[in-house]
């Protein structure tokens, strides 16, 4: 089993079997590919987005609203006005999926930093400096955001409901009829859902104390990075 | 369209006046544009940030600490009523500040969106 993010000279540690590490890899390797789409220069070092010719680019470029809602999540409207919201994805959408795509690959590079081969019940330190936390920790909420998008999680009853699913295994296993999967594109079975299940939950609790340590690091009186009025 | 401050400032502050001494109904005729020019230019926005079932509650108020500086009850308070009222208003300014917060938030993983604060 994993153990969770903690203070540990300055930076964070937390400890992942074999095992845990390969399935988060795989999974980030699938958002990534998800974020990349059929867009393939995603994956390539943008253009400078200053130059003039992005720009143009970027103003003649049709504006493709994602039809994946697992995407839509990743990459949400900024507004319920359709063209706003257009011209909002317009200049914004490009850097926010480069952002997510070098974020996610830092997570599954970071999996597989070390043998992922070996004894599985083994735990290897995990070590995340404290200037990588917060993307780490954005990184494993886009991740999460996937999951539950394919789990069919879209309120926090079915979240809980998931919880207890996994916490009652016997109980999950008895049942005769697994429930109707609403989504198409997740196969059918109970067991893969259950697999993704799982992966959720430990990357949940991988954030939450990722996020603690880094709450515990808040200066008493924060700088705000927002130009409104508060 | 946005007109310049100025004479926006003009019609919300002088109209009466000029109703008042000219008992002018052309002007009162006018006076719905020229309010609702007032609104778009000194039109206030609002990011509003959404209950999903994914985002921790830890999360949410560690982004509202450190990305608008809110103190940890202030923060604390709004990320409650995203997670039991379905939403709340995390900050309020000019379009183009809060769309800058709305995409900091939605580069934190966040659902939010931005809305024209109705007058």
């Amino acid at each position: 089993m994993a153990r969770g993010f903690v203070p540990r000279d300055g930076a964070f540690v937390a400890a992942l079997t074999p095992p845990e590490r390969v399935v988060i890899a795989q999974l980030a390797g699938d958002v990534i590919e998800l974020l990349a789409g059929e867009d393939e220069e995603v994956l390539e070092p943008a253009d400078g987005p200053e130059t003039l010719t992005a720009m143009l680019d970027a103003i003649n470029r049709p504006v493709r609203r994602p039809t994946d809602p697992a995407l839509m999540l990743l990459l949400p409207d900024a507004t319920d006005d359709p063209d706003l919201a257009d011209e909002f994805r317009r200049f914004t959408e490009d850097e926010l999926r480069h952002r997510k795509v070098r974020r996610v690959l830092d997570l599954a590079n970071r999996m597989l930093a070390c043998d992922p081969e070996g004894d599985a019940d083994e735990q290897r330190d995990l070590v995340v400096e404290r200037d990588e936390a917060v993307e780490l920790a954005a990184a494993m909420t886009d991740l999460r955001l996937v999951l539950a998008s394919r789990l069919g999680i879209d309120d926090d009853a079915k979240a809980e409901n998931l919880y207890e699913e996994l916490m009652a295994p016997e109980a999950a296993q008895d049942r005769a009829t697994p429930e109707p999967v609403e989504d198409p594109d997740v196969p059918d079975g109970e067991a893969l859902r259950r697999f993704i299940g799982a992966a959720f939950t430990l990357l949940g609790a991988l954030q939450e104390s990722l996020t603690d340590c880094l709450i515990e690091g808040l200066p008493a009186k924060p700088q705000s990075q927002s130009p409104s009025n508060r | 369209m946005v007109s310049p401050a100025e004479s926006t400032v003009d019609a919300r502050t002088s109209l009466p006046l000029v109703v008042a001494a000219f008992g002018d109904t052309a002007s009162l005729e006018r006076a719905p544009e020229a309010l609702d020019e007032t609104v778009s230019v000194r039109s206030q926005w609002r990011a509003v940030v959404w209950n999903d079932p994914v985002n921790l509650m830890n999360y949410v108020a560690y982004v509202f600490r450190s990305y608008f500086g809110y103190s940890e009850r202030r923060a604390t308070a709004l990320m409650l009523r995203v997670h039991y009222d379905g939403h709340a208003v995390v900050a309020t300014g000019s379009r183009e500040a809060i769309e800058v917060d709305v995409r900091a938030l939605h580069g934190f993983g966040l659902q939010a969106t931005m809305q024209r604060v109705e007058s």
